[in-house]
């Protein structure tokens, strides 16, 4: 009750079906990438140890290339975040309503 | 001549601004990094330099858009607009140097907007802000992101300790991580530079645009002032804000560098998130509240609520902190006159006065870039040295 309440009273200012998203995308990039680099290091350790059979070698260099590629995938999609976001696209669009003195063709802020 | 001279000290000021926002934010992104020795302090900020302004040439969004749909355009026209923003920017720039005399980081996005709403009331009046955009927009982000990130920090420290680095072992994890912790601080000095040095080519844009230089239907940045804000912003990284890595680095909790990895993703992850969806947050907030959530995944007990509740009482100030200053330089040059731009001179030669002041005060209790480094200290072993070993000031600049 409570939360509905919340959630219904805060609408006019937070735009609940953004604010999920960016939950997600940011557990699976920040608390993801953290333990998959963990992963990572403990596969190579593994993977390195000479007293482990060599099947087990194997398995681990695998699981440490899927943890790094993961990893350096995060950080690729971060980058392509960060150069090409689609806010930025509908501006590049529109670039005439842009600017600081005509913030009425705009609504949110970019600081 | 006369709004000439008014539109060279708003460049001056947005600059001299660029600056501070640089070696203010420094510690943002590389300040776990050095607190928990991946890189000598000096190298940090170079790498950080270096990336800030790169990130400001990358990103394709058009420049920074300060008080966007906050403040009512017509206020920012003309001559009188010119000097508006040469207030908000004096207010900004001032809390910026209040606070990094006092360690504290605080967000100089939150210090400019506060500034342009400052000067905007005393200009105008109250109703030419626009209050539910100023809640949806910067309040409620600014509440919001700290949690996130914190929450999305403290996931990743807890799994990891209780499920990785329990069977990896703290050399190896520690080794490891501060590796990682390279990649992870550079990317937030990339999402850095992308949002913050947008910022003053955004206001500097508009000032241009108030004086008549650019045109609004054709808006575009111009190269010159890219260069200029990218390299202000990069050479004020690059002179570290040594005071200010002190507090996120070593004061809110003992970082190792598993927590400072997790700190930084989840700073990055957060910052990029809201952007890639149109909420560009406060990275200052943004990673205190990483950093915070690093050190609670660990251990209940190691965050110092005392330096938490500083900062957090630093942000509920800055708007309206920034706010008066800005209004205040504002009533400066109404007292000489809208039309005389001697009071912009004033305030400018107040802001260099005050700015002076403030970094002579601070002469006195230095923090240095040696005071920092944690590079000799062995992997594993950084809370042993960290938690009793807080940098005090003694020796240095900025």
């Amino acid at each position: 009750m409570l939360t509905v309440f919340i959630a219904a009273a805060s609408k006019p200012f937070i735009d609940w079906n953004a604010l999920w998203k960016i939950c997600v995308a940011a557990l699976i990039g920040g608390s993801g990438v953290v333990i998959a680099f963990g992963i990572l290091l403990l596969a190579v350790q593994r993977a390195r140890g000479s007293q482990n059979r060599e099947s087990v070698r194997l398995g681990s260099w695998a699981l440490a290339g899927v943890c790094g590629a993961f990893v350096i995938g995060a950080a690729a999609i971060g980058i392509i975040a960060m150069i090409d976001k689609p806010a930025s696209q509908a501006k590049k669009a529109h670039k005439a309503k842009t600017a600081l003195v005509l913030p009425e063709h705009q609504s949110r802020l970019v600081a | 001549m006369g709004s000439n001279l008014v539109l060279i000290l708003v460049v001056v000021a947005g600059v001299a601004f660029d600056f501070t926002n640089g070696f203010h934010d420094t510690a943002n992104a590389m300040a776990t990094s050095i607190a928990t020795g991946a890189l000598k302090p000096k190298v940090a900020v170079i790498i950080s330099a270096c990336l800030n302004f790169a990130g400001a040439f990358i990103s394709i969004s058009v420049a920074a858009t300060i008080a966007k749909g906050i403040v009512n355009p017509a206020v920012l026209a003309g001559n009188d607009g010119l000097l508006l923003v040469l207030a908000a920017l004096i207010g900004a720039m001032m809390w910026n140097l209040i606070t990094w005399y006092f360690t504290i980081p605080s967000s100089s996005s939150h210090a400019l907007i506060g500034g342009v709403i400052g000067a905007t009331i005393v200009a105008a009046s109250t109703s030419a802000v626009n209050w539910h955009n100023l809640v949806q927009s910067v309040i409620v982000p600014a509440l919001l992101s700290p949690i996130i990130a914190g929450v999305v920090a403290f996931i990743g420290v807890y799994v990891a300790y209780r499920m990785i680095i329990r069977f990896l072992g703290a050399k190896d994890s520690a080794t490891g991580y501060r590796i990682g912790q390279i990649g992870s601080a550079s990317l937030v000095s990339l999402a850095h530079g992308t949002n913050d040095a947008q910022k003053t080519m955004g206001v500097i844009s508009l000032a241009l645009i108030a004086n008549g230089d650019i045109s609004a239907t054709n808006f575009s940045v111009p190269f010159w002032v890219k260069l200029v804000c990218a390299s202000a912003i990069a050479l004020g990284t690059a002179t570290g804000g040594w005071r200010i890595i002190n507090t996120m680095g070593n004061r809110i909790t003992t970082v190792e560098s598993p927590q400072g990895f997790a700190a930084e993703t989840a700073s990055a992850s957060v910052i990029l998130a809201s952007s890639y969806y149109g909420y560009p947050l406060s990275t200052t907030q943004v990673v205190t509240g990483g950093v915070m959530g690093s050190g609670l995944g660990k251990k209940l007990a190691s965050v110092h609520w005392g330096v938490v509740g500083q900062m957090a009482g630093a942000w509920v100030l800055t708007i309206p902190s920034a706010a008066i200053l800005a209004g205040v330089a504002w009533e400066i040059t109404d007292i000489f006159g809208l039309h005389s731009n001697l009071g912009a001179v004033i305030i400018a030669a107040l802001a260099v006065a005050g700015g002076f002041g403030l970094w002579s005060l601070a002469q006195r209790n230095k923090i240095t870039a040696a005071d920092l480094d944690r590079t000799h200290v062995a992997p594993g072993e950084e809370s042993k040295v960290l938690g009793s070993a807080q940098a005090q000031p003694s020796t240095a600049s900025v």
